[in-house]
């Protein structure tokens, strides 16, 4: 668990923000990776997580003289290395431009052109490193050096707090506390402490290069002058100066080497023989030493000649919490002012006072300047949204990732890959359905088929006024409807018929005209008739067809000789359970929604031994088989049909087997049944009105015929 | 648990079918309480079905892009009208009847009459001999036709023959292999191969 040092909630381990408060559980005290956002340690030049480098290049190989600064976050000494650089840079201030350049000293070039020639000698080991500038010189430099430092100090004296003034006691401990808490981060030699010995190596020898050169001898003391230090304010008599001026005994033995890099006194000039070779051409004029020195702020001439280079990730400002400033390293801490532009080197890189001594194995070292880190600048994305909307690449990313990509191809490992793409690709290709052209109609075709039309109309027509012509030879005799008539004409009186009416409104044609025979009939033979019906459209047929019977037979009235139950649900199932149960005496009729019971002339129809006869109308042949399968065999009740005549065939079939005791199909049956019954109608007029159809369908069969033999002819004779 | 309603399928087919061979009390009783389910779950199907059926012609009106989109938007509106008719006036009252007599049966009717029209044109176009099998249908096509004219009642006999054996015997073969079929497919579901009701 993490506990929130803001508001003490306990946040769960490795979370980033505490989930009370928001405030940062992981405290930046390193270097934020700018690509994965992950904390490091301000000694880390790449990212500990994904490698991305934190320092960047360009400041080390083109800005700075020294080698990179080790950042030393904590350590509380006045000798942080990257505060001291305007210290070193003072004896090669800048001189004015206005003047001819000096080959000797002039330090600008020898900055920007040569800092990779700096790093090289860096490497120099230790016993080649020049020699330490001898104490006397530095001292009688420091006085002059104080006296023109004086104005800017002053300035500084006005805005500066002014320090508090302790003990030198307290001002050790609070050193040795601020050393001790940070001692870890120190790096080797700052961490542990060097007692200087006569055997040993001077521990600046182990320092920079710029140390070195700054560093006085260990017996000279680094006091400034009375006359210098009567010009200094107050609060800049108190506070370094006595620190550094502790008796060596009084301050840790550790300590001790650490005081010669406090307290940096101001270089000093070498002398002639002193000098080594490689510097006598830095070796600055008289009238450059003698040039006011001008304040430099810390960090300034850091990225000196990079500027026009610098990405804009460093010269952008970015968004920092209040308080993470503190945690940057000096040289993202304070933007740098801008320097004066360096002199240009030249196109090989080096100074031209160096190019005719520098070997070529060094010039084979000459690191590549980097062009990569601006070119990334240029292409990286603008933030469009968010408190970053408006900048560029203030998240630097690399070209790579900031151009838009594409996966290579995967390999085809599968062995169905290709089969899968075949796949796709036909299922993405549009199908277009064989639309079938119809024939166009010539002229010729609509016109017969308009005279076709024409005839039927009129075969139709005519027998409904020559009745006799076409009804004459009806044969009643020996066919199943006969069989039908039979059967109903040899029920007893009062009888109870069932009869259901399962055909719809489209068969009304002919079997319409077969039911009011039947009906009729039976009301004639003052049978007590009980309509049902399987279809949701028959009970209003059979009450119209019903209605209809009853006032042309006159003397029957509904419930007395007649009853419609209406619908019968359940299809298969609800023939079967009437097969099994008979009519329910709670079963309510349609008109009145009375039960069965109600009626006292039907209350004995719930058993099948009371019923005569069940007669179905049955528009397809599939409702006629559901009565036969169903009821047929599970009751010892007569069954007759009536049925179209697209059912016909199959109705015959039950008839052949005696399942059925009378059958009549179609118009003809209805019409043999008015014939039969002596109520000739509207069935037998309609018969002629079909018979002179099927007349006029045989001819047109027979002429197409004809024309297709005769087409057929006349194209194998061509 | 998969095992429950194949069991539930099974033992209420075999008692349907038990009953149907043996008149056994215990078995009627099931059977008719079996019987009376089924219907109810029938009138349930019709009310889905209905429910079905508005929610297509409601999806094509709102769908107005569909060329059926007016046909669906009739249907809609009819369906709603005879709906509220039937609600509020009752289903065997005059309105109904009204609706029933005067625009139900007349507009089914003459559709189905204009088979006849259809018929006239396909018989010129269609029955015509071109091979063997085409001959033969067409013989005995004018043979039904002429045998049921009265006009021409010559072939009379012979069409009575062409129903009663050659149609017949064909008519009993189909079936009987509808039969043998409904058999096989109850065998199947009574034996838990089909099992269509846990899928």
């Amino acid at each position: 668990m993490i506990q929130c040092p803001h508001c003490g909630t306990k946040n769960r381990d490795g979370s980033k923000y505490c989930s009370d408060c928001g405030a940062r559980l992981v405290p930046q005290a390193g270097l934020v990776c700018p690509m994965c956002g992950t904390p490091n340690s301000v000694e880390n030049v790449f990212c500990s997580k994904c490698g991305a480098r934190l320092v960047p290049l360009t400041a080390a190989t083109l800005g700075d003289k020294t080698p990179p600064p080790t950042p030393i976050k904590g350590l509380s000494l006045p000798s942080k290395p990257v505060e001291t650089p305007p210290t070193k840079a003072e004896p090669s201030a800048p001189p004015p431009r206005a003047e001819p350049p000096t080959p000797k000293i002039e330090p600008p070039p020898a900055k920007t052109t040569d800092d990779w020639l700096e790093q090289l000698r860096a490497q120099v080991p230790e016993e080649q490193a020049p020699a330490i500038p001898e104490a006397p010189e530095v001292e009688s430099e420091v006085p002059a050096e104080a006296e023109e430092s004086a104005d800017w100090l002053a300035r500084l004296s006005a805005t500066a707090p002014v320090p508090e003034e302790l003990s030198p006691a307290e001002k050790a401990r609070r050193a040795a506390e601020s050393i001790e808490i940070a001692e870890e981060d120190l790096p080797d030699w700052l961490r542990t402490p060097v007692t200087p010995s006569e055997t040993e190596s001077p521990p600046a020898a182990r320092m920079p290069d710029w140390v070195m050169e700054v560093t006085p001898a260990k017996e000279e003391p680094a006091v400034p002058p009375p006359s210098a230090a009567e010009e200094i304010p107050d609060w800049l008599k108190e506070p370094a100066p006595t620190e550094a001026h502790a008796p060596a005994q009084e301050a840790p033995a550790w300590f001790k080497p650490l005081e010669a890099i406090t307290e940096i006194p101001p270089p000093v000039p070498a002398t002639e023989e002193e000098i080594p070779d490689w510097l006598k051409p830095l070796k600055p004029s008289e009238e450059e030493l003698a040039a006011p020195v001008r304040p430099q702020a810390p960090g300034e001439g850091l990225l000196e000649g990079i500027a026009v280079e610098k990405p804009a990730w460093l010269t952008a400002t970015p968004y920092l919490e209040p308080g993470e400033e503190e945690f940057l390293p000096d040289w993202l801490r304070t933007p740098p002012p801008k320097p004066a532009a360096p002199a240009a080197p030249t196109p090989e890189g080096i100074a031209p006072e160096f190019q005719g001594e520098v070997p070529e194995w060094i010039a084979a070292l000459k690191p590549v300047e980097p062009t990569a880190i601006p070119q990334i600048v240029e292409t990286g994305p603008v933030e469009v949204a968010g408190p970053l909307a408006g900048l560029r690449s203030v998240l630097p990313l690399a070209a790579v990732v900031a151009e838009p990509h594409r996966l290579p191809p995967a390999p085809a490992a599968n062995p169905f890959a290709e089969q899968a793409r075949l796949f796709e690709s036909v299922l993405a290709t549009p199908v277009t359905a064989p639309v079938a052209r119809a024939k166009k109609s010539t002229r010729r075709e609509k016109i017969f088929r308009a005279l076709i039309y024409l005839v039927l109309t009129f075969a139709i027509i005519l027998p409904f006024f020559l009745p006799d012509v076409a009804t004459a030879s009806i044969r009643t005799f020996g066919t199943p409807t006969a069989d039908l008539y039979d059967t109903i004409q040899a029920l007893p009186a009062d009888a109870l018929v069932i009869v259901s009416f399962d055909y719809d409104p489209g068969n009304i044609g002919e079997m319409d005209l077969q039911a009011n025979a039947l009906v009729r009939h039976l009301l004639q033979r003052r049978a007590r008739v009980v309509a049902l019906s399987t279809l949701e459209t028959g009970p209003q047929i059979a009450q119209r067809v019903l209605d209809n019977a009853a006032r042309a037979v006159g003397n029957s009235a509904y419930g007395t000789h007649y009853l419609n139950l209406g619908y019968l649900a359940g299809q298969e199932a609800g023939l079967r359970q009437l097969a099994a149960t008979g009519l329910v005496p709670t079963t309510s009729d349609y008109r009145y929604r009375q039960p069965l019971a109600q009626y006292p002339n039907f209350s004995n129809a719930q058993n099948w031994r009371n019923v005569a006869l069940i007669v179905e109308l049955a528009g397809t042949p599939e409702a006629l088989q559901k009565w036969m399968e169903q009821v047929q065999p599970r009751v010892n009740v007569k069954i007759v049909a009536g049925v179209s005549a697209a059912a016909e065939p199959r109705a015959r079939a039950y008839r052949e087997a005696k399942q059925l005791s009378g059958l009549m199909s179609g118009l003809m049956g209805a019409a043999q049944y008015e014939i039969l019954s002596n109520q000739r109608g509207l069935a037998v007029i309609s018969v002629g009105a079909q018979s002179t159809a099927s007349l006029v369908i045989i001819a047109l069969i027979v002429l197409g015929n004809l024309v297709f033999l005769l087409s057929r002819d006349r194209g194998k004779a061509k | 648990m998969r095992w429950l309603p194949t069991a539930i399928a099974i033992a209420v087919g075999l008692i349907t079918l038990l009953d149907y061979f043996f008149d056994l009390p215990l078995l009627d009783a099931l059977g008719i309480a079996f019987r009376e389910w089924t219907i109810i779950l029938t009138a349930f199907a019709l009310l889905l079905g209905v429910i079905n059926l508005l929610q297509v012609h409601i999806g094509r009106v709102i769908r107005r892009h569909e060329a059926s989109a007016g046909y669906s938007a009739l249907v809609v509106i009819t369906a709603t009208i005879v709906t509220g008719i039937g609600l509020w006036f009752g289903l065997p009252s005059e309105p109904m009847t009204w609706v029933f007599d005067n625009i139900y049966t007349p507009l089914q009717s003459a559709f189905f009459a204009l088979m006849a029209f259809f018929l006239a044109t396909a018989a010129y176009r269609a029955l015509r001999a071109r091979t063997l099998e085409t001959t033969w249908m067409l013989v005995i096509a004018l043979i039904v036709f002429v045998g049921q004219t009265p006009l021409l009642g010559v072939l009379a006999d012979v069409r009575e023959w062409v129903l009663n054996v050659p149609a017949t015997a064909g008519v009993r073969g189909i079936l009987i292999g509808v039969a043998l079929g409904t058999m096989a497919t109850a065998l199947r579901l009574l034996l838990g191969w089909d099992r269509p009701y846990s899928e």
